[in-house]
């Protein structure tokens, strides 16, 4: 939990001040490991404060995309899947 | 039993993940305004902080900004002050950024504001510019973005208290009017990202590498050259790929008019580009270099200016005579 908590707040702080990979790279390990949810609300404040002339949410968009995968592979990749 | 409970929790989260999704995506759609504000109040310290390490003079940030490459820097300097004559090139150094200044505030009596770049395409989300200057500095939204003396690069899309977003003509999508020198014709050009433009330009007219390209909406001057041209035969368009004058990863300083964009006419828009055409053989000559005080500021070499033609994007070309 606290890992994640920690986590957490690192995915925030590259969120508000880049770089973009290292955020992306973040949130999609952090999709796969814990499913977060909460990864939505950071995407929001991305798309919400950067975004405003793209047409799409690419970030919304694209996390919710991630969580829905990483839930879909759940039973199929072995790190979840450990004794 | 086990099963279930696991099928009843995997369908649990794959509705939480719906509905929180859209309404994520309800909010941002309809009430943008509401979410900018909210992520706003969240950036702020963040900028804050942000602007303080790399623009602030104190102690810590000069120190957390390596302090040794600074020490080695200045020792460099010294030295080439002296080996040249410290007062000479340090007046030299001064007179250029002074003159650098100058043409980002603009010598033609419209105000501006200096503004400092402190997030870049590659360190933002999207592809734009996040400037050091907000409302509390006179910052305006819809404001023009310059380098250089008129260059437009971008527009002020959102401001907060003490930063501001720009939106750059290069960004993906963006849409707008340019004029290409060589063919001379208005056209379209497209936002493809990483500070590159590209121009449609219909089958038919001879459009090569080094044309100049100008944005006529506003007086923004000559936006930079056709670096690269994709000519497929069997398309009805080829493009041109333009770069600006200054690569946009080298910038450091902008300037952000006090006023918003407006939308232009065509006779304005035909307006700009007859006076970039003309100003372009303009070369402001300095006092000292004057033979007599009788001579004007400039020398303009007028040349006759071909007619300009304009295409709309079905690629259909109307001719407009000029000058």
């Amino acid at each position: 939990m606290f890992v994640r908590i920690i986590l957490l707040c690192i995915l925030t702080l590259t969120a508000c001040m880049g770089p973009a990979w290292l955020f992306v790279v973040g949130a999609v390990g952090y999709a796969f490991a814990w499913n977060g949810l909460e990864l939505l609300l950071l995407t929001v404040i991305i798309d919400g404060y950067f975004g405003g002339m793209s047409e799409l949410p690419l970030y919304t968009l694209g996390i919710a995309g991630c969580l829905l995968l990483a839930r879909l592979l759940r039973p199929y990749l072995s790190i979840y899947n450990q004794q | 039993m086990k099963a279930n409970s696991r099928r009843t929790s995997q369908s649990k989260y794959y509705v939480q993940l719906t509905v929180v999704t859209a309404l994520a995506l309800l909010v941002l759609f309809f009430l943008p305004r509401v979410v900018y504000l909210a992520a706003a109040t969240v950036m702020l310290p963040v900028n804050a902080t942000k602007t303080w390490f790399l623009e602030s003079s104190a102690s810590l940030p000069q120190f957390l900004r390596d302090r040794a490459a600074l020490l080695s820097d200045l020792e460099s300097l010294k030295q080439q002050v002296a080996a040249q004559g410290g007062d000479q090139f340090t007046v030299q150094m001064l007179a250029k950024e002074n003159a650098e200044l100058r043409e980002l505030m603009g010598d033609n009596g419209d105000d501006r504001i200096l503004a400092g770049i402190i997030g870049r395409p590659n360190t933002l989300p999207y592809d734009m510019l996040m400037l050091d200057q907000g409302s509390v500095d006179g910052v305006v939204a819809g404001a023009p973005v310059y380098i250089g003396k008129r260059t437009v690069i971008g527009f002020v899309q959102s401001v907060s208290e003490r930063t501001s977003l720009v939106t750059l003509i290069t960004s993906p999508s963006f849409k707008s009017t340019v004029y290409v020198l060589g063919p001379d014709i208005y056209t379209s050009a497209t936002g493809i990202g990483g500070g590159q433009l590209r121009v449609g330009v219909p089958q038919g007219f001879v459009v090569k590498e080094g044309d100049l390209v100008i944005l006529p909406a506003v007086t923004s001057g000559v936006y930079g050259a056709v670096t690269y041209v994709e000519d497929v035969p069997s398309q009805p368009e080829q493009y041109a790929y333009v770069s600006p004058k200054i690569p946009l990863s080298s910038l450091r300083l902008v300037a952000v008019g006090v006023t918003p964009i407006h939308e232009a006419s065509f006779a304005e828009a035909l307006e700009n580009v007859t006076t970039e055409l003309t100003d372009i053989f303009t070369v402001p000559i300095p006092p000292e270099y004057r033979a007599s005080s009788t001579l004007p500021v400039a020398t303009t070499t007028t040349i006759g200016l071909p007619a300009a033609t304009a295409t709309d994007p079905t690629g259909s070309a109307s001719s407009d005579t000029t000058g």
